[in-house]
């Protein structure tokens, strides 16, 4: 199945931040050889030019490093693999406050809101 | 990186029609390229010169510097939207008949590719469903080592589960040496295969820029951007 | 390439044809020894009765190879290069004239294999109805007299080339009608049976233009049939002729159309 792309941006961002997430949470595990650009571009329902523009990306950022012809390989960095997963998470944080914020929550009620998620007590009032 | 297929101030008329008025267009190997328009606009035709099945009023056209003619068909793969193979040919034979007229004919691939599909080797086309016919037809075309593939609106009135496959089959295929052209109105579907898209309206060029500029300089996709480039 | 066009070629026309020839050599056979029990006067009612079937079906027989294998001509012409599969054949790596010669030349093998199983037909029910031994005898006279008789051998041969010949002229001939009709979208069937038409009369006022009886070239082809008179054959090198330049005509109408002037649906 294809990978879910939204307008406006373009695809090979999207794909970095699939990407991320990805070597984050272990799907490409630390060292472990990344599959060859035609075989994810295929997955990704993507031109293999752009799948390449983003594990160059990766490249860059130093979480994939491509050894002559044996192929991509995932950092082995901790600390790094750490320090994305600090970065995303925040993101997803301030997105959250962002957006409930909008809906004119206060802090607080944000605040209450996530625990009682995190309770699994998901049917009572957020309010 | 190599200039495959280059128009310049190419004309065809038909009688009083003018399909064509003035094409100059380059594009380049390593790139999976829309022609996109709506019917009519002169995508087929654009192909057909490409192929030499028809011959251009003005102008040139060359396939990596050479005319159409027989040099540029052994390199050249063209996948037309109809029924062309003989319909009392079996899959065997039609490897077979590939195999003997294309150098570049990759018989392995193919072989491999439609026994993923189950399809069996002395099976008639004409006993095939439409569906399975197409796919062979597409299997064919893109088991062939070409400089230049044309597909013409090969996802058309084809099924969500077979368009998947045979978009998979265009990536899967992708060679750095060579250019594919794929013409189609169905932008959404083809959107995220493309590196560049090609405008054609009312037989000349309006558009050609990779995809990734349209989406960042419109902030819409390709398909957004082109119901508005040809809004009736 | 042109060689794996016949290749191709060969197998598309004779998956037809072949069964047919085989078909109508046995229907002969049928007919000759249905003939054979009746003269020599077993179960006479049972062997009259049957001698209609068979000779029915050995006349039906030529009728349908005769049809089937002008059906084939056109129709291989038709349907691999004008109709859908012109979309392969066009785009194969192999020039226009390559194609008109594989197909011209196809359709003459299978003609003259066609004549060639008819005269078989013929041999085999002459043998079936006489003596073997007659038969045989009557074979070498036939065959002695081939080789003794002045000139015979020459004027057979030369008839042969006439015949085949005669047999592409008559299928570019129809090729080039196809070609013609092509050019006329929306009507193409009746276009190239008008074409076809117009290519016949054409050949008409040729025919009377260039008669000894024309007023203006009367004279000059006069003249040119008395010389021709003078060497031996000479007529039959002149109908050769005129069918070799048939074949350049119409062979060469139908590869400008198909080079220059094609369309495809």
């Amino acid at each position: 199945m294809k990978w879910e792309f939204k307008n406006g941006v373009p695809i090979y961002q999207q794909i970095v931040e699939i990407l991320h997430m990805r070597v984050v949470n272990g799907t490409y595990p630390p060292g472990s050889r990344m599959p060859a650009v035609r075989e994810l571009a295929v997955e990704a329902g993507v031109n293999p030019n752009t799948m390449q523009r983003a594990l160059s990306e990766l490249e860059r950022e130093g979480l994939l490093a491509s050894w002559r012809t044996s192929g991509r390989f995932v950092t082995e960095d901790k600390e790094k693999l750490e320090a994305l997963r600090e970065q995303l998470g925040r993101q997803y944080v301030e997105e959250l406050f962002q957006n409930l914020r909008e809906l004119g929550f206060t802090d607080d009620l944000i605040c209450h809101a996530v625990q009682i998620y995190s309770r699994g007590e998901i049917n009572d009032s957020l309010v | 990186m190599s200039v495959l297929f280059e128009c310049k101030d190419l004309v065809k008329s038909y009688g009083s029609t003018q399909a064509l008025r003035g094409v100059n267009l380059q594009l380049q190997s390593g790139r999976i390229v829309g022609l996109l328009g709506p019917n009519g606009s002169g995508k087929t035709t654009l192909i057909k010169l490409a192929n030499r099945l028809l011959q251009p009023t003005s102008g040139t056209l060359t396939i990596d510097g050479e005319a159409p003619g027989t040099g540029t068909k052994a390199v050249t793969a063209y996948l037309p939207d109809k029924d062309f193979l003989p319909d009392w040919m079996r899959t065997d034979g039609l490897l077979n008949f590939y195999q003997d007229f294309f150098p570049d004919f990759d018989r392995e691939r193919a072989q491999t590719m439609l026994d993923s599909l189950d399809i069996p080797k002395n099976m008639i086309l004409k006993k095939m469903s439409k569906g399975t016919r197409e796919k062979v037809q597409l299997i064919l075309t893109m088991s062939r080592r070409a400089k230049v593939y044309f597909l013409d609106e090969p996802i058309a009135g084809v099924d969500p589960a077979a368009r998947d496959y045979i978009l998979r089959t265009i990536i899967g295929n992708y060679q750095e040496d060579s250019l594919v052209i794929i013409s189609t109105h169905l932008i959404a579907d083809v959107e995220s295969v493309l590196d560049e898209a090609v405008f054609l309206k009312q037989g000349q060029i309006v558009l050609h820029q990779s995809i990734d500029e349209i989406r960042e300089e419109t902030g819409k996709s390709v398909d957004e951007y082109f119901r508005e480039v040809f809004k009736c | 390439m042109l060689g794996k066009l016949l290749k191709y070629e060969i197998r598309a026309m004779g998956r037809i044809m072949l069964p047919l020839y085989l078909v109508m050599i046995f229907a002969a056979g049928l007919f000759a020894v249905n003939m054979r029990l009746g003269l020599s006067g077993t179960a006479k009612t049972v062997v009259e009765k049957f001698a209609l079937i068979t000779g029915f079906l050995f006349f039906a027989a030529i009728l349908a190879v005769m049809v089937v294998m002008t059906l084939m001509v056109v129709q291989r012409f038709y349907r691999n290069l004008l109709g859908t599969e012109g979309y392969l054949m066009f785009t194969l790596p192999v020039t226009t004239l390559q194609h008109i010669v594989c197909k011209a030349l196809t359709s003459l093998l299978w003609i003259v294999i066609g004549i060639g199983a008819g005269v078989l037909s013929g041999f085999l029910m002459v043998g079936i109805l006489s003596n073997i031994p007659e038969f045989m005898e009557e074979l070498q006279e036939a065959w002695r007299m081939f080789f003794s008789t002045d000139g015979l051998a020459v004027r057979i041969v030369l008839f042969a080339v006439l015949v085949i010949v005669g047999i592409v002229e008559s299928v570019c001939k129809v090729y080039a009608a196809m070609a013609a009709g092509h050019q006329f979208s929306g009507h193409r069937i009746l276009a190239s049976v008008g074409a076809y038409i117009v290519f016949g009369i054409v050949e008409l006022i040729l025919g009377t233009v260039f008669s000894a009886d024309n007023k203006v070239f009367g004279g000059l082809v006069g003249s040119v049939g008395r010389a021709v008179g003078n060497i031996p054959n000479g007529s039959m090198l002149v109908f050769i002729l005129v069918a070799l330049i048939g074949v350049i005509v119409y062979g060469g109408l139908s590869w400008y159309l198909l080079d220059r002037r094609l369309n495809l649906e």
